[in-house]
């Protein structure tokens, strides 16, 4: 079977999206939505199968080593190729945006006062060297931190379910409906980002009834962040939880696991580095994909590799990165405020953006003349 | 290409070891390491006093007990670090935290600052010394040999067999920026060593407010239930708690105000002495334990809704129950302190013996006749 697989695919998004989401998802539901934030995620749910529907209709008219990208390419030749640049742009500003984040989580939990730059130069190089490997690599690295991350994860879980205070997730009222479509709404732009860009790097065996395998993922990954959410809003209730700079991580720090360990929260850091380098690979390589999409760039024999558009492309968008992470936020403040009030709407827009093309790629269905993807 | 970049990332791993020298920038000597267990917050006009009370090790190393001043409490600290002399102190592993009776009037500045703290957690006991300096029991001269120890014992036979738990200081953030009002574990001291003393309620920028005795252990009920904890019933019966579950529910009058607030209570207990000759085993000596339990129990829940009501602050998060029920009403009643303070309780109580320890009718009851 060509890879990346379905399982590898689930992988790579779920290794994607820990790290956004634990970030963004348990402060963003409490500010939203209060005692009810844990709903937020558990709404999305269903949103977020919508989202599959779309890409997954899309998807059956790809060739053998295409994604997403090439798909709308074929359906939208013109306005796809200004599409696919504009993601490409996106996806190399997101990249940095999220790494800068990682940084900041490292200065959050240990080595507080430090500068982001070094984390930024590390985590944007090494995602670099993920971007250059190939989707394959990437998708077998994501299959392999997968359970590394849930191990992680689930005593965190465990142990916040166990501890919280229940009472402090009611009431939830009708009066809540507008914060919970507003937390619903981040939390389907979280999934939805792994749901819709991940497809770009789709080039393995088409998945079998993939429309109902990714609904029912997204559903896996909805429960468990409304789980996540739910511990943290039991844990610190609404307001403290909306105050906090990083609700989950102020979780992980107060978790011990009944004498086994009393800090676990260097050791949740570090494994948390897995899903940032997913994230900034990932994103770096699509988004030096979409690049050569869009400006027609194919590889030429005889040229040496690191002269090869999808080297320069690639170090087009980690320089982009890189660009991107120096500039976005001087302080943790700025920071959070590009996090929550520009990231993530510009998200939702370049989201939708995507699924309106993937729907009518979806209803074009233009089969690929005979050749295959961009190498 | 690759060999290199193997090559690199090996001859980078020297400097990932978490060692000295390495990138790992807050190593330290385990050594040298002194873990702080219990640490006591004092306020006066100088700022801050902080002191601190390390554990015994394996090796025989004296426990440590400093204390040092500043004017917040991260100077505090780093004044303590400066006076342990080559010991390195490690205050991640503190596990209670004791407020003065002073200080506890700054309880939010205490628990803001442990939230903002890189290195003390919320999820730490806490506890209000009442009448003295929080000095007096972590570093003092009659302080205990191991002050963790003894509030951990103290802890455990206050859940197991007292009025109730002992929060964290993770409860109280929550319910002092939820509710206005929190609650800690109160303690006094006997002879250098800590005794329970009920429960202290926490209001931001005002005294605490101590609760003692019936009021004590109607919190521990609202708090989630009291332990195993013995009652002498009036007809010299002792009982032991199982468990008390209570209920409650607003009654709204027609305006939209808050008429009442009905408490409904099930008690559960097992009898563990009688005066011998009395048949427990009957259905009037039943139903008489069970009323006078029932009344001893509405007492408690009485005293601790008077005092809540009575002080205006919310510790035992009545106003987050109300809202659960009619979020809608709740909204529009505008000030919850002010609907507090005039609030009607209508309390009422049910018990139940679900056991006797060993026989109904005493065998002793011939021989002492």
């Amino acid at each position: 079977m060509r890879e990346p697989t379905r399982r590898q695919i689930q992988a790579l998004s779920f290794v994607a999206l820990l790290s956004p989401a634990t970030r963004l998802l348990p402060g963003a539901a409490a500010r939203y939505a209060s005692h009810a934030g844990w709903l937020c995620p558990l709404l999305a749910a269903p949103l977020c199968a919508l989202i599959a529907l779309p890409v997954s209709a899309a998807l059956r008219s790809k060739g053998p080593g295409e994604g997403l990208g090439e798909v709308i390419l074929r359906a939208l030749p013109r306005l796809g190729r200004a599409l696919l640049a504009l993601y490409a742009l996106w996806l190399a500003l997101y990249a940095g945006f999220a790494v800068r984040s990682a940084a900041s989580r490292f200065i959050y939990t240990i080595y507080t006062g430090a500068s982001p730059r070094p984390f930024v130069a590390v985590g944007l190089g090494v995602g670099l060297l993920g971007a250059l490997g190939g989707v394959r690599r990437l998708a077998r690295a994501a299959e392999l931190f997968r359970p590394l991350l849930i191990l992680a994860l689930l005593p965190i879980v465990g142990v916040g379910l166990a501890q919280l205070d229940w009472r402090e997730l009611l009431p939830v009222s009708p009066a809540d409906a507008p914060g919970l479509a507003l937390g619903a709404l981040d939390a389907l732009g979280t999934v939805g980002f792994a749901l819709v860009n991940v497809p770009l790097l789709e080039c393995g065996e088409p998945i079998e009834r993939r429309a109902r395998a990714m609904a029912a993922w997204s559903a896996r990954e909805c429960l468990l962040l409304g789980a996540i959410c739910a511990c943290v809003l039991g844990r610190f209730g609404p307001e403290l939880s909306a105050a906090l700079t990083s609700p989950f991580f102020a979780l992980v720090r107060n978790t011990s696991l009944f004498g086994v360990a009393e800090r676990i929260e260097a050791l949740v850091t570090a494994l948390w580095v897995l899903s940032d380098f997913v994230l900034a690979a990932f994103s770096l390589m699509a988004a030096s994909r979409l690049a050569r999409l869009a400006l027609k760039a194919r590889s030429r024999p005889g040229l040496p590799r690191f002269l090869q558009p999808r080297a320069l492309t690639s170090l087009a968008a980690a320089a982009l990165a890189l660009a991107c992470a120096l500039a976005v936020a001087p302080d943790s403040r700025t920071l959070r405020f590009v996090s929550d009030c520009v990231v993530v709407y510009v998200n939702l827009a370049m989201l939708a953006l995507m699924l309106a093309a993937a729907a009518f790629a979806a209803r074009k269905r233009v089969r690929p003349a005979g050749s295959g993807g961009v190498v | 290409m690759r060999r290199i970049i193997a090559l690199l990332l090996a001859l980078a791993l020297p400097a990932l070891g978490g060692c000295a020298r390495s990138i790992y920038a807050n190593y330290r000597d385990i050594e040298s390491l002194e873990v702080v267990q219990a640490l006591g917050i004092d306020s006066g006009p100088g700022g801050v006093t902080v002191s601190v009370a390390t554990g015994a090790d394996a090796s025989g190393r004296e426990p440590l007990r400093l204390s040092a001043e500043g004017a917040s409490l991260d100077e505090a600290m780093r004044a303590l670090s400066e006076s342990a002399g080559a010991a390195s102190l490690f205050f991640s592993g503190t596990g209670a935290v004791v407020l003065g009776e002073g200080a506890a009037a700054e309880t939010a500045r205490w628990l803001d600052a442990m939230a903002r703290s890189r290195e003390l957690r919320l999820d730490t006991e806490l506890y209000v010394l009442r009448g003295a300096r929080a000095a007096e029991l972590v570093a003092g001269k009659s302080a205990p040999e191991d002050v963790f120890a003894a509030l951990d014992a103290l802890a455990e036979r206050m859940r197991r067999s007292g009025a109730g738990r002992v929060p964290t200081c993770a409860d109280a953030a929550r319910a002092l920026t939820g509710s206005g009002a929190a609650l800690a574990a109160a303690i006094e001291l006997e002879g250098g060593e800590p005794v329970p003393a009920g429960y202290a309620a926490l209001v931001p920028g005002g005294p605490a407010i101590f609760l003692t005795g019936a009021a004590a252990r109607g919190t521990g009920i609202f708090l989630g239930g009291p332990g195993a904890e013995l009652t002498a019933l009036p007809g010299g019966v002792v009982c032991e708690l199982a468990g008390v579950e209570t209920e409650l529910n607003p009654v709204w009058a027609r305006d939209g105000s808050l008429a009442r607030l009905e408490v409904s209570a099930a008690a559960r207990a097992m009898v563990t002495e009688a005066p011998v000759g009395l048949d427990l085993g009957s259905a009037e000596t039943a139903a008489a334990l069970e009323g006078e339990l029932a009344e001893a129990v509405r007492g408690w829940l009485e005293a601790a809704l008077a005092a809540c009501a009575g002080s205006g602050a919310d510790f035992l998060g009545l106003g987050r129950v109300v809202e659960t029920r009619d979020p809608a009403r709740f909204a529009a009643l505008g000030s919850w302190d002010e609907a507090l303070s005039g609030l009607r309780f209508d309390v009422s109580c049910a018990a139940e013996i679900v056991n006797i320890r060993e026989y109904a009718l005493s065998p002793f009851g011939e021989a002492a006749a």
